[in-house]
């Protein structure tokens, strides 16, 4: 054989043989393009009404003209919802304002009784269309009535008075989603080197002979990961604030809808409380990784790597409304910790949601940071923590549930 | 006599490998015990096993009273350990790194102070003290470790291969540090593959090889039962033997 075959061959088959490189190169771009995916697939479909994600969607009208305008207008607009897999409720318009105050309906336009006559007299009339801007369906369903309704009614112009039910304040969406992200990120440099560092150094077995309880330990390395997260998380928000000050500053006056609210003294919590919870997650699930990983460098790749489909499906929830998903796709999201963070966020600021959805969110994160820390405390407690060698014997326990069973009684004999 | 270290009929299997086999000795207090074997003999296995890190498979390990790994936390605190691979906190000072373990030993303020000073200067580090780790040689962090584990001043010293890739002179000092120790009423394990070390510092030696004890004793008492001259005669023998 060749030199330069040798040599390809002994590296192929290192890279073959090392898991990380495997992961590097198999399973990363796999998770990512599928994250990518479907975080495009949430924000895309959602916004074609005809497409596979797309779920029927409610809309209400109000027609108070009975001319042969305001008949065409009812016409176009029954025609695109058909279209566009829109059931439209015809209502009066003191029925539809009702529902625009609730926050019940995500569209509602109102033909006017003047809509017939000031076309035939100006060329020109208004309607008034109530948009949920959190909506990206609702968005593109008005943007296509009104697009049609110009188009049908020929030189004349249908002029629509758009008010928003719900606003869309980006730079709240923004922040809500760069702060679960530092929350993420913030503990990964102490986490990944907290176990797989020391053992790395080769100082764990040092640390694991004094006489500290491994409980400790993993007390003391949790705090630490906590107060670089904190650090992360502080530095975050000084970064946001600038990014927020420069965003408003840019779109004032011009994007109104998308302004974002002062907070509130309770949705402000509610934000620090799902940063939090956030943090101890992915500092619980880090131990997980931080045990298993031999180095630091290991450690890293399979904490960017399985943090990385949330934070794409995080994304994805953050701009699309979370009811406007198809069930399976919001089962998937709702399975998977991560996104609690910002769906808790979203639920308090954008949707006002009840507590008790808040509240869940909440459990659902505490729990498995619980979970984590639980099998975490676990493999720390493992011979092979300090050996590299297989510990489990023939018929050995395999599985993190074999973490949690009893060992069978030392086969010990007395001198 | 009273014990330090008793290990019966321990075995130690790592899956199909093993790693200790049905080994039996007890070290004697204030001795300095040589473990002796070629590389892969299993005394690493044993000294985590003394330690209370691994579990073993079968047999009991008994360390200074204590059932270990049952009552592991009790007896560290009176256990020092120099692992044959290991570093130290490169971005703490030295002097740091032994107020680091010096404190999870349980040692503070004044007497913390003390002791720190006092392994400093035993293993000839006191002028580079305020320096970050990271800087050291490795002879100098090697000596670092030795203070590391005897910061507390503890009952029983393991010492892993301490002088290993340390020069002659570092060498020479923890040798003597190491009779220090035994003077003092220390007992210490001393493993290692460098026959010189064991004949200068140890007053009785175990020989294993794939994990099973193939002579035990004083080195006159091993010279006489094998009828060599000079433990490296009787080591090569025995391990030879084993290996044929």
């Amino acid at each position: 054989m060749r030199a330069w075959a040798v040599v390809a061959k002994k590296e192929v088959k290192e890279q073959l043989r090392s898991r990380k490189a495997l992961f590097t190169l198999i399973i990363i771009p796999v998770l990512m393009w599928f994250g990518m995916g479907l975080m495009h697939a949430f924000i895309f479909g959602a916004m074609t009404p005809t497409g596979p994600l797309a779920t029927p969607m409610d809309m209400h009208l109000a027609v108070d003209d009975k001319g042969p305008y305001g008949l065409l207008a009812k016409q176009v607009i029954y025609a695109v919802a058909s279209n566009m897999n829109v059931v439209v409720h015809e209502v009066t318009y003191e029925k539809g304002m009702e529902l625009v105050h609730e926050g019940s309906t995500v569209l509602f336009i109102w033909i006017p009784a003047n809509f017939t006559r000031c076309l035939n007299e100006t060329g020109t009339a208004r309607i008034g269309v109530w948009v949920d801007m959190t909506s990206t369906r609702a968005s593109t369903v008005a943007h296509a009535m009104i697009s049609v309704l110009n188009s049908v009614v020929a030189e004349k112009k249908v002029d629509a008075v758009q008010t928003p039910i719900r606003k869309m304040p980006i730079t709240l969406v923004m922040l809500s989603l760069m702060l679960m992200m530092s929350a993420l990120w913030g503990p990964m440099p102490t986490v990944t080197s907290s176990f797989a560092g020391e053992r790395e150094r080769k100082t764990l077995e040092v640390l694991l002979v004094t006489p500290v309880s491994r409980h400790s330990i993993l007390l003391g390395k949790l705090l630490a990961a906590g107060f670089s997260a904190a650090l992360y998380m502080g530095s975050s928000v000084v970064g946001l604030a600038i990014y927020n000050s420069l965003v408003t500053w840019a779109t004032a006056g011009v994007m109104e809808e998308f302004a974002s609210p002062a907070l509130t003294i309770d949705q402000a919590l509610v934000v620090i409380a799902a940063a939090v919870l956030t943090v101890i997650l992915s500092i619980s699930v880090g131990i997980v990784i931080s045990c298993f990983a031999k180095s630091v460098k290991d450690a890293e790749t399979y904490y960017s790597a399985i943090f990385m489909l949330p934070i794409m499906l995080m994304s994805g929830t953050s701009f699309t409304r979370f009811d406007e998903l198809p069930l399976a796709i919001r089962a998937v999201i709702l399975a998977i910790p991560f996104s609690h963070g910002v769906l808790m966020v979203n639920n308090a600021l954008i949707y006002g949601a009840p507590w008790q959805a808040i509240a869940f969110n909440a459990a659902y994160m505490l729990v498995w940071s619980i979970g984590a820390l639980a099998v975490g405390a676990k493999l720390f407690e493992r011979e092979e923590i300090v050996e590299t060698r297989k510990v489990r014997g023939p018929g050995g326990r395999r599985g993190l549930l074999g973490l949690f069973k009893k060992e069978p009684r030392s086969r010990a004999r007395r001198p | 006599m009273e014990l330090a270290v008793g290990l019966y009929d321990v075995s130690k299997h790592f899956g199909p490998v093993v790693a200790v086999d049905h080994l039996t000795l007890e070290v004697r207090r204030g001795e300095v015990f040589g473990l002796l074997g070629p590389n892969g003999a299993g005394k690493t296995t044993t000294v985590r096993m003394i330690c209370g890190l691994l579990k073993p498979t079968s047999g009991r390990v008994v360390v200074l009273g204590c059932e270990m790994p049952r009552e592991a936390l009790k007896a560290r605190r009176f256990i020092g350990l120099l692992p044959q691979e290991s570093d130290v906190y490169e971005s703490l000072t030295g002097r740091e790194n032994l107020e680091y373990f010096g404190r999870l030993y349980g040692l503070e303020g004044e007497k913390l102070a003390r002791r720190v000073e006092e392994v400093l200067k035993l293993v000839g580090l006191e002028e580079r003290a305020d320096d970050r780790a990271g800087e050291y040689s490795g002879g100098m962090k090697r000596r670092l470790m030795v203070a590391r584990a005897i910061i507390h001043d503890p009952e029983l010293v393991i010492l892993d291969e301490p002088t290993m890739g340390l020069d002659v002179f570092a060498v020479r000092r923890i040798r003597r540090l190491i009779r220090r120790l035994a003077e003092g009423g220390q007992t210490v394990i001393l493993t290692t593959n460098d026959l010189e070390d064991a004949e200068r510092t140890c007053d009785r030696i175990a020989i294993i090889d794939k994990g099973r004890l193939l002579a035990l004793g004083t080195i006159r008492e091993l010279e006489e039962k094998f009828q060599e001259k000079g433990l490296e005669e009787v080591f090569i023998r025995l391990v030879e033997g084993e290996q044929a």
